[in-house]
């Protein structure tokens, strides 16, 4: 808990290095740009898999999920939801086989920086066995415009708890974290389209089963929509 | 040449100056040359033509001659000389005068009570065979607003080049060509005193020459004016063209360079460090090895940060200053467009005048 914690610190931390301007002669100080976000896009993610289970050694997986992402934020309040589908290679302990991921998060603060929380469900099927992850998550998340150049980098970190529904066997539960750090271009002003690249990370152990197990995701990811944000205006 | 001696002229002068012919008593007093023409113009209604051509002559050698007294000393001279009686006919000589008349004169008939038909067609043919050239003197001209024009209709027994050359009074040179046409038989120069809201010549006595060349032979014949300008400087306001750049306020902060590399920095720490740090111990101790792509993703996520900020950062744009350059743009562009036709109106209200008063040929 230390870490994620650390790296919320850091994140807000950078976030106010970064709004900090250089001195100027105007009379009127400059401000990040205020007002709500609108954004829809796809995404697409390269996914490698690392899973430890006790006593079954260690598995390793990797493959590509894609989807679609919405995000609407405002200066109080924000909704974010996200399916994706794909399929992954492995060598064992279920990370083989096809996915779907689907995801909903409520956002309490401002474009610069906010709380979140949501639930996450991923159903996988591996060996004709459904299973299904819900994963409750939350976390925070900062962003900050870099200058008048259209980039904006958002930073996001979360704590995850998740109960495994299985049909046919026992529920457990599990924790983790994840982090996000991603590049978003914002077109000139006229053209609401934008791209991002970024960085996914995530880590998830399940202790309390019989077999505890560890696993960890991560890779990078690109995405292109339609964003509609204030750019450059500062108010 | 027929002449007469002094004292038959003494005696015509005196007979016509105390019959009162031809010529009011106020006029007798103040032109002396025109009392002696129409004292001509009696000789000749009485048929004495020799007496007519005599006093015709001498009227053409007095130094105060005026261009109308030359232009009825002409004509009386050339009926003198080719009346309708046969006997008195003299078709050289009046050709002789008619020609120096055709030449001040191009376009002008003679008297109706002075010409018959065989002097018109002397007339014709002198204009024929001789290049004149006349121009009228607009004599005072006002000059309303700074389009006024001052023009001189010009006239040529054939089509000619005209030009108008101005001399301030004492300078010489080949002066200011102010307007040319031709080649034509009739036409109008003009000269516009003001040009570009600046008078053009200053107010002042100036020569003007008006320059008729004949392009066929090359003769030319030069009419010379005196002119006296009034041309007062146009009273206009003065008209900023631009903003004063140091009324305006920047618009776009500066760029933020260490905030782009403190970003850069950070969003490719974090990727390098969330595949070593936030990964599951028991992953690290089976030596399973982290995200082998976190680092070249994370150094490539913090030069493309950097460096994209760096290029394409160009500053905020300042939404207090934008709006305060509107607003002192549109109080310029108001403020200007009252001085503007503050202008307009004193360009219509302009005045100046110019006075003309011709010479001879």
């Amino acid at each position: 808990m230390i870490r994620p914690a650390l790296i919320l610190a850091l994140c807000a931390a950078s976030a106010v290095t970064a709004f900090a301007q250089e001195p100027q002669s105007a009379p009127a100080e400059p401000r990040q740009p205020r007002g709500g976000e609108v954004r829809f896009g796809y995404l697409m993610q390269s996914l490698r898999r690392n899973s430890a289970l006790e006593g079954s050694g260690t598995a390793t997986g990797s493959g590509t999920i894609a989807g679609f992402e919405f995000l609407a934020q405002t200066d109080g309040l924000g909704v974010m939801a996200r399916r994706s589908t794909g399929s992954t290679d492995g060598t064992g302990h279920g990370l083989e086989g096809d996915f779907i991921s689907q995801e909903v998060r409520l956002m309490i603060g401002g474009r610069i920086f906010s709380v979140e929380g949501g639930v996450l469900e991923r159903t996988g099927s591996h060996l004709n066995e459904e299973t299904k992850v819900v994963v409750w998550r939350g976390g925070a998340r900062s962003q900050w415009n870099l200058g008048g150049s259209g980039l904006v980098v958002k930073l996001g970190v979360g704590l995850l708890f998740s109960r495994l529904d299985t049909e046919g066997s026992a529920q457990f539960k599990g924790r983790g974290h994840d982090l996000d750090a991603m590049l978003l271009y914002q077109a000139p002003e006229g053209l609401p389209l934008y791209v991002l690249v970024g960085w996914h990370h995530e880590r998830f152990d399940d202790l309390e089963s019989t077999a505890p197990r560890w696993e960890e995701g991560s890779g990078p990811y690109l995405g292109i929509g339609v964003r509609l944000a204030p750019r450059l205006i500062l108010r | 040449m027929h002449t007469y001696s002094p004292f038959w002229l003494r005696l015509l002068l005196a007979l016509g100056a105390a019959l009162g012919i031809g010529t009011p008593v106020a006029a007798q007093v103040v032109d002396p040359i025109q009392d002696l023409l129409d004292g001509g113009r009696q000789a000749y209604n009485n048929l004495n033509f020799r007496a007519a051509d005599s006093i015709a002559m001498v009227a053409l050698e007095r130094p105060e001659l005026r261009r109308s007294h030359r232009l009825q000393a002409l004509q009386l001279a050339a009926a003198a000389r080719y009346p309708e009686s046969a006997g008195d006919q003299y078709a050289d000589s009046a050709m002789s005068a008619l020609r120096r008349y055709v030449r001040i004169a191009p376009t002008a008939p003679i008297a109706r009570d002075l010409t018959w038909r065989g002097l018109d067609s002397l007339l014709a043919e002198a204009r024929r065979t001789t290049f004149g050239a006349s121009v009228s003197v607009p004599g005072t001209t006002a000059i309303e607003g700074v389009n006024g024009r001052v023009s001189f209709p010009v006239a040529a027994t054939r089509p000619a080049h005209f030009a108008l050359r101005v001399w301030r009074q004492g300078d010489e040179g080949p002066g200011e060509l102010v307007d040319s046409i031709g080649p034509l038989e009739l036409g109008v120069l003009r000269m516009a005193p003001v040009v570009s809201d600046f008078p053009r010549f200053a107010s002042g006595n100036y020569r003007l020459q008006i320059m008729a060349t004949d392009p066929t032979t090359g003769e030319q014949l030069n009419h010379v004016l005196r002119g006296e300008f009034v041309t007062p400087p146009v009273p206009l306001v003065e008209v900023p063209e631009q903003v004063d750049p140091n009324a305006l306020l920047p618009e776009r902060s500066r760029p933020n360079r260490v905030g782009s590399l403190i970003s850069g920095g950070l969003v490719g720490g974090l990727v390098i460090a969330s595949a070593r740090l936030l990964r599951p111990v028991a992953l690290a101790d089976a030596s399973v090895k982290p995200e082998s792509r976190s680092v070249p993703i994370g150094v490539g996520l913090a030069v493309l940060t950097t460096a994209a900020s760096w290029y394409l950062d160009r500053g905020k744009l300042i939404a207090p200053n934008v709006d305060a350059n509107l607003r002192l743009l549109r109080e310029f562009t108001a403020r200007r467009s009252a001085l503007m036709t503050e202008n307009e109106r004193l360009r219509v209200a302009y005045r100046g005048e110019v006075r003309l008063a011709q010479e001879e040929w």
